[in-house]
């Protein structure tokens, strides 16, 4: 605070060219990593998410490496690498409930339920990852084009967006499952191709009305006077803020396609031999599991997919509350 | 000087080399498409020269909506004129060609209002000074562009360790402001337009950002365009002042005379309206010129409906901006019979 | 002068003699992250019946903190710390919600910073007048409709509007209009004091002017205490009898107005007065050096002394406290904090340049 004797600048090094890469590196620490953390602390819905998560991958990993299981032939089976045999039809005996030698016991057709959901669960959770990386990639350089280019671009984009919108997404699905691959089914590929088909009108909008309220901000209009160019303004000025809209968009994202890829398969429409977790409600459901008391079948691909959407949904008001400066708690 | 602005008229360029920025009969409209019907004249026929030589400063002020701040924008060729044009060094800057684009850009900088705002919260401060230097090229290595900021931040008073590798929430408005000032100073611009560069800023601290930016004028020959509501830092620091009221000019000329001595009926409700800060010399009671709510769009005298000296042909025509002495000039036809003749330029009447 | 108006200006005169409000060692803290925060500390002054106090302070002074405080309208995470709040004699700390909820508006009255955003928009003036009155009135007491209505319109009148104001909606008004439909509201039920929180602060001074001289006129009818939050000293000086200095979370001088723009006590004062810029004399502008100081680390002794002319020894700062500074052990300035003392007769200053007198 105290004015006191001006210091020199030749005594005290400053230059960047002087600092060595393990400073920087604290640096980076000490003002890009810390504040997050301590960030974090008061974010605590995110927290409870990324935990719910965390904790799921942990369990599917665990099993993935770690379960062993004796088959109908009495080899050892595991779930890990070419052998996750266990969640195919008629490796173990069929019908057990998770009080006998299977953890969570064993469905109608012979498979281990938990080998099952261990191949399923991270099966499931990559067709949403896709879906929703697609869909927001396209989303935002539609978005990007649209309120850069402005005039007829910006018209016909927002037009396109918003017609699409409002048709529901699944009726679409089914149509495209039920006309190109009649009796079959998508595969889980085609599967994610298409939700992601359907997923980027929604983030395109999002994320373009907030180009058009950042282009308008103060360090947008400073950067052009000093010289920036669009690309500059786009990557440099304003994508370190949208960051945080993105990525709450591309969480919402993967929650819609994950529940789009669940109803399609639970429908049949999706390949019914893969082992995701909707083509296990399928069968779940296709053999009346629940008439015959097999509660246990039903049981535990139910928790994972609850835990699944209970862990996006607070990762992303989580990440609202970051993009969202006014939902954030006052400090 | 009015046949030479009768010559300018005739030519499609602007007048040439004695002037770095002019604009000639520039007008500013809003609205009156398909979806806002409703028209406001945010300027109405402005035309001001800003000489290359002794630029000096120049104050615009007025209130809220009075168009100053479209000015601003005009100048800095943010937006577009809807009549008139703008010329930068004689060329028209709607149709610059790249490098001249590029010079224009670099030459008219601005000073905003929020010393908040035009930092990108993602950057330390070194982000908005660093910027323009590696964009138009000014150090030929990292250390010479360091040292080039250094330079005008402690040109600016800013110890470089209070500021540098800092964010900007960490520093103080003031703080904020003066970096401002030191990037204006680290471009050398021609001209400087500062939009009420101290109105978010502490008064204790308004007078060191000001007289920075005076020194920029002084020191480097800068023009300074000083858009502010406040006329009494616009008396201190400014040469000629241009007061505007809803988009026109209803006042100009030296600074001196326009505030000790105005003669247009609300540049003399604006002066008698300043809090002074004197005890012993309080407001006067009459409370005349209540502001009217209503709609802005009318013909003549923007004013008329609050003058206490309103006249038939105020609300007629728009009177023109008469000179009232050497350095003076007012739109009211008060003047009308005892005018020097009539202005077409602001900056002829300038000192 | 005739024998009854001078009976009635000394009464006036008894009257003003007596404490409205009395803030005795008030406490604002927050609680934030890097630390407690003592965003007004210790703070007394009282002010009398009918006066015009102002009280003026950089942006962070704690000035605006301490007049929310007042009322209990301080946000979380502040929380009063310590210290007494009294309103002719009630003490309003100790109220519980509902009392407080009765005394706002019915005996204190607050007219907002940027009345744009304190009057409901989707609510008619007339409402939104009635709805304050109502909360404050029993069922049983409320006048009925036309009486009611009658109330508005000479609320209306009485600060300078239209009867026919009371059926529109705020977008329809000005600024200047809706800072005087607020001024209406916090008048409504005749309180005793009004707090008015930078009431014109982003109004033209044309309309500045308008709503200051009404706020004036309407406090000399009820005989009500204002107090007028700021950091415009000519504000102060046009329309404060008293006027009250906060820096960095103290009160540092308080006195009556002309007293303090003739022979401003503290050094803070006297910097903020020769810092303001005049439409006389031209390049007489100066500004404080330095920044004012973080409230979580404030400096130690005295939390001016780092821009203090005094303590710095400033040459062109001698003048009038040459003699002073004589006797002025500066060590004190980095050790002690002063307190507010009465240096003279309605004359406070918490400067150790004044502890050698008394």
């Amino acid at each position: 605070m105290q004015d006191t004797t001006h210091p020199d600048r030749s005594i005290t090094p400053v230059g960047t060219e002087e600092t060595t890469f393990s400073e920087r590196a604290a640096t980076v620490y000490r003002e890009r990593v810390i504040p997050p953390l301590r960030y974090l602390r008061r974010n605590t819905l995110m927290v409870f998410g990324l935990c719910i998560l965390g904790g799921l991958t942990l369990l599917v990993l665990m099993s993935y490496l770690f379960y062993r299981q004796e088959d109908l032939y009495g080899e050892i089976q595991g779930v890990n690498g070419l052998s996750s045999a266990l969640s195919v039809p008629a490796r173990v005996k069929p019908n057990w409930n998770p009080f006998g030698e299977f953890p969570l016991g064993t469905d109608e057709q012979g498979r281990d339920i938990l080998a099952h959901l261990t191949v399923g669960t991270p099966l499931t959770l990559r067709i949403g990852l896709i879906a929703a990386a697609i869909g927001i990639g396209v989303g935002m350089v539609l978005a990007f084009v649209a309120a850069y280019a402005g005039g007829w671009v910006d018209a016909v984009i927002r037009v396109l967006v918003d017609s699409l919108i409002p048709i529901p997404g699944l009726v679409i699905l089914i149509i495209i499952a039920t006309s190109l691959t009649p009796g079959t089914g998508l595969t889980v590929d085609q599967l994610a191709v298409a939700i992601a088909v359907l997923s980027w009108p929604g983030p395109a909008r999002v994320i373009r009305s907030q180009v058009l309220v950042m282009r308008e901000r103060g360090y947008v209009q400073m950067a052009r006077m000093s010289g920036t160019g669009s690309l500059g303004i786009i990557f440099k000025e304003m994508m370190p803020n949208l960051a945080p809209y993105i990525l709450a968009s591309y969480v919402g994202a993967v929650t819609g396609a994950i529940l789009a890829t669940i109803g399609i398969e639970t429908l049949g429409l999706g390949d019914i031999d893969a082992p995701t977790l909707g083509a296990m409600l399928y069968w779940i459901i296709e053999l009346g599991a629940l008439l015959k008391g097999q509660w246990w079948w039903l049981l535990s691909p139910t928790i994972v997919i609850v835990l699944l959407f209970v862990g996006l949904f607070m990762i992303s008001a989580g990440l609202d509350e970051v993009a969202n400066p006014r939902l954030r708690r006052r400090v | 000087m009015t046949t030479q602005t009768l010559d300018r008229e005739s030519t499609t360029k602007g007048s040439g080399t004695d002037n770095v920025l002019e604009l000639q009969n520039v007008s500013k409209v809003f609205g009156g498409g398909l979806l806002r019907r409703k028209v406001t004249v945010a300027v109405d026929d402005v035309s001001l020269g800003i000489p290359r030589e002794n630029p000096g400063i120049i104050a615009v002020a007025g209130e809220s909506g009075s168009g100053k701040t479209t000015l601003a924008r005009l100048m800095l060729g943010i937006i577009p004129p809807t009549e008139g044009a703008i010329y930068f060094n004689g060329h028209d800057i709607a149709t610059l060609n790249r490098s001249d684009r590029r010079e224009f850009r670099r030459e008219v900088q601005p000073i905003m209002q929020d010393p908040f705002e035009v930092y990108n919260p993602f950057y330390k401060v070194d982000h908005v000074l660093m910027s323009p230097v590696n964009n138009f090229g000014l150090a030929r290595s990292k250390s010479e562009a360091r040292d080039l900021v250094i330079e005008s931040l402690e040109t600016v008073g800013l110890r470089y360790q209070e500021t540098l590798g800092r964010f900007p929430h960490q520093l103080s408005g003031g703080q904020r402001q003066r970096i401002m000032v030191a990037r204006a100073l680290l471009l050398k611009p021609r001209i400087i337009v500062a939009d009420e560069p101290v109105s978010m800023v502490d008064a204790s601290l308004r007078a060191t950002i000001l007289g920075s930016i005076d020194l920029l004028n002084k020191e480097l020959g800068i023009a300074v365009i000083y858009i502010t509501h406040d006329l009494t830092t616009a008396f201190q620091i400014s040469d000629n002042i241009i007061v505007m009221y809803q988009g026109s000019v209803v006042e100009t000329g030296r600074v001196e005379d326009v505030i000790q001595n105005p003669q247009h009926p609300y540049t003399q409700l604006l002066v008698e309206s300043i809090p002074r800060p004197d005890p012993g010399e309080r407001w006067g009671r009459d409370m005349a010129s209540q502001e009217t709510g209503g709609d802005t769009v009318q013909v003549g005298c923007r004013f008329a409906p609050r003058c206490p000296f309103a006249m038939p042909e105020c609300t007629a025509e728009m009177p023109p901006l008469y000179r009232v002495g050497n350095t003076q000039a007012a739109q009211c036809y008060l003047h009308r019979d005892t005018s020097l003749g009539n202005v077409q330029s602001i900056s002829d009447v300038f000192k | 002068m005739t024998s009854a108006t001078a009976l009635a200006d000394a009464a006036n005169t008894d009257a003003s003699t007596d404490a409205l409000l009395e803030v005795e060692n008030l406490k604002v803290y927050y609680d934030t992250d890097a630390g407690q925060v003592k965003a007004v500390d210790d703070v007394t002054f009282t002010l009398k019946r009918g006066e015009r106090m102002g009280l003026v302070g950089e942006s962070g002074s704690g000035k605006t903190t301490m007049a929310m405080a007042l009322m209990r309208l301080h946000k979380p995470p502040a929380i009063i710390a310590g210290g007494t709040v009294r309103l002719d004699g009630v003490s309003l700390l100790d109220l519980n919600e509902e009392g407080m909820r009765q005394a706002r508006l019915r005996d204190i009255a607050l007219v907002p910073q940027g009345a744009m955003n304190s009057l409901n928009p989707v609510y008619r003036v007339r409402d939104q007048i009635v709805d304050g009155i109502k909360h404050h009135t029993p069922r049983d007491e409320m006048p009925n409709k036309s009486v009611v209505h009658e109330r508005v319109v000479e609320l209306l009148n009485s600060v300078g509007l239209d009867g026919s104001v009371s059926e529109m909606y705020p977008h329809e008004l000005s600024g200047g209009m809706k800072q005087r439909v607020a001024l209406a509201i916090a008048t409504s039920l005749r309180p005793k004091m009004i707090l008015a929180d930078e009431p014109t602060s982003a109004l033209d001074v044309v309309v500045q002017r308008q709503i200051m001289l009404t706020l004036e006129q309407l406090q000399q009818e009820m005989q009500a205490s204002v107090l007028l939050v700021g950091h415009d000293m000519g504000l102060m000086a046009q329309f404060a009898d008293v006027l009250g200095v906060m820096y960095a979370g103290h009160l540092v001088e308080f006195a009556p107005i002309d007293e303090i723009f003739a022979n401003p006590k503290h050094p803070y004062t006297k910097k903020l007065i020769s810092s303001l810029p005049d439409i006389q004399v031209k390049g007489r502008f100066t500004g404080i050096e330095g920044l004012p100081p973080t409230l979580v680390v404030p400096p130690p002794g005295c939390r001016f002394h780092p821009r203090c002319p005094i303590y710095n020894d400033d040459e062109d700062f001698r003048g009038e406290f040459l003699e002073l500074r004589g006797s002025l052990d500066t060590s004190l300035c980095t050790t002690v904090d002063p307190p507010l003392n009465e240096i003279e007769p309605r004359r406070w200053a918490a400067c150790h340049l004044y502890e050698g007198g008394n």
